[in-house]
């Protein structure tokens, strides 16, 4: 145990933490730089494209240090706030910590909250100074950044750069110095933290875990502590390159399990692996059942792809527990499935996977967060969806979640974030100055607000430099009213959304606007309203088409005039019905990003 | 009974609303002509039926000399059989005809001219980059029936620039002076990226509103009508027993056969093109190569259906209920019967006879939106 360490790496999206951790593969020959797709850890595709880690990874590193053999065991964590739980539980599984932070950049928001998060852990932090190459690095500056939020020395800091290799060496060796190596009873009952899980087609749910207590053999009786289920272990081993079996892991193990469970549900990030007939007297502090944050309809755009939707959601949840559904109609849109994500990004996850691993088209619903509406009888309904809210008459009032939002940003910004953030309802909380120029504010804020586009917005205000965090705080009353869009005189369910009283008149416009902008003339007028309850707040007019005639249609017109006749008929076959007006798909999606 | 249409791809100048495929420079025009009395040859089987029509279009077919005229009509006279040969129509900017080109058309096969007159105000002339001047239209069309031309189509364009409606009134008087026997209307469109187009969007140039659109196109209907012409297609109004013959082809599925860069056929079963370019139309034909020098397709029974659709809701024959049922199998004739239907009660078409089926006034201004319906 004493030649093992256990890392994870701490770093903002774009800092270069895959590929720092890519050189680190590299020097300890855990792959060769011939195998290498650029940032090895990121293996869905998306993953690399958008630079950004959805899923937690690990790999084992070997490592001959002054004569001696090293296990290094590297645990990524996702970055982005979506998946804060998650990263909880992989710094859970650690002793230390690279602090990546980008030399030309500075601390981010991300970056600060997992810190702190590292910091609860008692990690041992090691900072590190990436991306040293490049023309523009500022080592001065952000050395200080740094030093002043952990407190630790010019001296601990270590210059690299994942591009030339720089200080790779100097890493490797103070994860091993520095970091302890796990403590832990290899004779006491087993008790391993799950920190992640795959799904494979073959194998089914891997697990991901860390021994923190006892050993795990293959084919041990087991038994996960939150569900209550157990398992045989029927294998068990340690994640290099690819998966190697090992015939028994032991406390300050990081490994994976096969048990041949099919679904992702009954694997929870953070629960507890014990053996069944010699359990653990308690489990592992810190779990949380995974709870969605965002809600929003997903309907098929061919009403024909239905089942093949459901299967595919299906398909997804197998692997990412953390999305909920159900099935759920609407009036203009037809069947299809409530969602529930972690966040939006998760949300934009999901809608791409479905497109790209399904091939399924979809449209996206406004999103929401989930309500409690306290009833005049004293009940609690919980909310998700905007149809769901009960006629105004029988609604006490009602709750919305809050969130504690960070962002760190360039002092300049600060004006306009402000701004942006007390539209959104925020209250400010706190404003520090981590630097002279870099400042974080910290504000109390209805998740609903940004859920719909408050980080376009944040992003071009702050021309990309601003970050963001969140945590959810709890809820509080609020003044919510169910917005609704009319097209002559039929409401469109898809359309609708809960929205804060004072926002419903801007929102009501722009919509209004938007719609009229999407939606093709016809041949009567249509009248685009906005309302709450019987009232209305904005209205547009679709004028009807008047005119729609071709001049020439001759012999060599025919076949082209046909062409663009048939695909226009086919857009007019996509299109949804609502009452006597045809709707554009994009109406629907297009919704979600007003100015 | 077949047509044969003769694309001549050159113009002497090109007008600003115009997005064919014409070329202004006449280089290779030579080989050009060399390349089409080729594919005339070549082609004269393509029809099974004996011509009834022929079509000079363009481009400006009178940018021919008199010589390249009597080279096509040779090729033609070699390989088809004229004894059924009822019109032979020879599109024509005023410009050219002088007294001599006009003595010479005469003494062709050609029987029937089209004019591009377009308007008959110097002003609307000059705004289109047209190279003629209105006197010189009303003297061509004098000097024409004075030698023999007794069939004269003109074409008159409305809803272009500043054009009000008093302007158009007074375009289409002048017109019933002439004695003519056909007229175009053609509404002015927009094609993108014409130089039309740009001067639009800079706003150097106005279009008339919707509203005054339409007026305009109401006003032609009910004013050729009213003086004897027959509104026998969206934009083509004639005399009495003088409708293009060549052009109601293409209306009522009548076989065609195209020579020329981008000129299109049709044998009753594909529809087929040539490539646009006139540089390697003309070097593939000339040069023997194996290239093809044209793109087809089969016609599939929802593309027979849909063209019968959009040609036929623009006639004044109209959609026949019957020969729906007769010519397309039941899942199009239900279609067709439901969408009828629907139309009927919207007031958009009407009966004109039994199973026959015409659009209403209301209806021509919006005839694609009401060929979309009823297309499948």
């Amino acid at each position: 145990m004493k030649n093992i360490r256990n890392f994870c790496i701490i770093a903002h999206i774009d800092h270069g933490k895959s590929t720092l951790a890519d050189r680190l593969l590299e020097f300890t020959k855990t792959i060769s730089s011939r195998d290498m797709s650029a940032q090895v850890l990121d293996d869905m595709d998306l993953e690399k494209e958008r630079g950004i880690t959805i899923k937690s990874h690990a790999i084992q590193m070997e490592y001959l240090y002054k004569g001696e053999k090293f296990i290094l065991n590297l645990i990524d964590t996702p970055g982005h706030v979506d998946f804060s739980y998650e990263v909880s539980r992989s710094i859970a599984a650690c002793e230390g910590a690279l602090l990546i932070v980008d030399a030309t950049q500075g601390i981010q928001a991300q970056t600060i909250s997992n810190l702190y998060q590292a910091l609860d852990h008692d990690l041992e932090i090691i900072p590190i100074l990436n991306k040293m190459d490049l023309q523009n690095a500022m080592p001065e500056e952000v050395s200080d950044q740094i030093i002043e939020l952990i407190g630790c020395s010019q001296e601990d800091i270590i210059p690299a750069s994942g591009k030339t290799g720089l200080g790779v060496e100097a890493i490797l060796e103070a994860i091993i110095e520095r970091i302890e190596a796990p403590k832990g009873d290899v004779n006491a009952p087993l008790q391993a933290l799950i920190f992640d899980s795959v799904f494979n087609n073959f194998r089914g749910i891997i697990s991901y875990f860390r021994i923190i207590n006892g050993t795990l053999k293959k084919g041990d009786r087991i038994k996960f502590v939150n569900t209550g289920k157990d398992y045989n272990a029927d294998e068990v081993g340690v994640l290099k390159l690819k998966p190697e079996p090992r015939p028994i892991l032991s406390a300050g193990d990081v490994g994976y399990l096969i048990t041949g469970i099919k679904t992702a549900k009954e694997v929870n990030v953070g629960d507890t692996i014990t053996l069944l007939d010699n359990p653990c007297e308690k489990a592992i502090a810190g779990f949380e059942a995974v709870k969605p944050m965002v809600f929003a309809g997903i309907y098929p755009v061919d009403a024909d792809d239905y089942e093949e939707l459901r299967f595919s959601i299906e398909k997804l949840q197998l692997n990412d527990a953390s999305l909920t559904f159900e099935p759920e109609s609407s009036l203009a849109l037809g069947f299809g499935f409530r969602c529930g994500f972690l966040g939006l990004l998760h949300m934009e996850i999901i809608q791409e996977r479905l497109t790209r691993e399904f091939n399924i088209d979809v449209i996206t619903t406004v999103p929401n967060v989930n309500y409690k509406v306290h009833t005049n009888k004293g009940e609690i309904l919980d909310v998700y969806n905007p149809s769901g809210l009960p006629e105004p008459n029988y609604i006490d009032f009602i709750e919305e979640p809050y969130i504690v939002a960070s962002i760190i940003t360039k002092a300049e910004y600060i004006g306009s974030i402000l701004t942006l953030c007390i539209e959104k309802r925020g209250i400010l909380k706190n404003q520090t100055y981590l630097t002279c120029d870099r400042a974080e504010i910290v504000f109390e804020m209805p998740l609903g607000e940004i859920v719909f586009d408050f980080y376009d917005k944040l992003k071009s205000i702050s021309k990309g430099y601003a970050s963001f965090d969140y945590h959810p705080l709890d809820f509080k009353p609020s003044k919510l009213v169910r917005l609704e869009i009319l097209l002559n005189g039929d409401p469109v369910d898809a359309l609708s959304a809960l929205t804060h009283t004072d926002n419903a008149y801007p929102l009501g416009r722009k919509m209004c606007e938007k719609l009229k902008e999407l939606i093709p003339r016809q041949q009567f007028d249509i009248a685009i309203q906005a309302a709450i309850g019987s009232k209305i707040i904005a209205r547009e007019t679709v004028k009807a088409v008047r005119k729609d005639v071709t001049a020439k249609c001759y012999g060599g017109d025919i076949s082209r005039k046909r062409k663009l006749l048939e695909k226009q008929k086919e857009g007019k076959k996509r299109m949804r019905q609502v009452g006597n007006v045809e709707v554009p798909q994009s109406a629907f999606l297009a919704v979600l990003k007003l100015d | 009974m077949s047509g044969l249409y003769i694309h001549i791809p050159y113009c002497k100048q090109k007008c600003i609303y115009c997005d064919f495929y014409s070329s202004a420079t006449r280089e290779s025009k030579e080989s050009y002509i060399k390349a089409l009395t080729k594919e005339i040859s070549l082609r004269k089987d393509y029809l099974d039926k004996p011509l009834r029509t022929i079509y000079f279009g363009g481009g400006t077919p009178s940018t021919l000399s008199k010589e390249e005229i009597s080279l096509i009509f040779n090729a033609i006279k070699d390989n088809f059989d004229l004894s059924l040969l009822e019109e032979t129509t020879f599109e024509a900017n005023p410009e050219h005809l002088n007294k001599d080109y006009l003595d010479f058309l005469i003494s062709t096969p050609i029987n029937r001219l089209s004019l591009g007159t377009q308007s008959f105000d110097d002003n609307d002339l000059k705004t289109l980059g047209r190279k003629h001047s209105s006197l010189e239209s009303i003297e061509v069309i004098r000097n024409a029936q004075k030698i023999g031309f007794y069939n004269i189509s003109i074409d008159l364009m409305f809803n272009l620039p500043s054009m009000s409606l008093e302007k158009w009134k007074a375009n289409l008087f002048k017109a019933m002076d002439l004695n003519i026997q056909h007229i175009s209307a053609y509404s002015l469109s927009v094609e993108e990226g014409t130089m039309l187009d740009k001067l639009i969007s800079k706003k150097r140039l106005n279009i008339p509103s919707e509203t005054e659109q339409l007026e305009q196109f109401n006003y032609a209907i009910d004013f050729l009508e009213s003086n004897g012409f027959e509104h026998y297609e969206t934009s083509n109004y004639a005399a009495k027993g003088f409708r293009s013959l060549h052009n109601s082809n293409y209306w009522n599925n009548t076989p065609y056969l195209g020579v020329g860069a981008s000129a299109h056929s049709f044998n009753g079963k594909e529809r087929r093109w040539n490539i646009s370019s006139i540089d390697n139309y003309s070097s593939i034909l000339n040069s023997n190569s194996k290239e093809d020098y044209f793109e087809k397709e089969i016609l599939s029974e929802k593309d027979f259906y849909n063209e019968y659709i959009m040609v036929g809701i623009r006639t004044k024959e109209g959609l026949d209920k019957n020969f729906v049922e007769r010519n397309f199998s039941e899942t199009f004739s239900k279609e067709f019967n439901k969408t009828i239907e629907s139309l009927l009660n919207r007031n958009l078409v009407e009966k004109s006879s039994q199973n026959i089926f015409t659009l209403t006034r209301k209806a021509i201004e919006i005839s694609n939106q009401i060929a979309l319906e009823l297309i499948a």
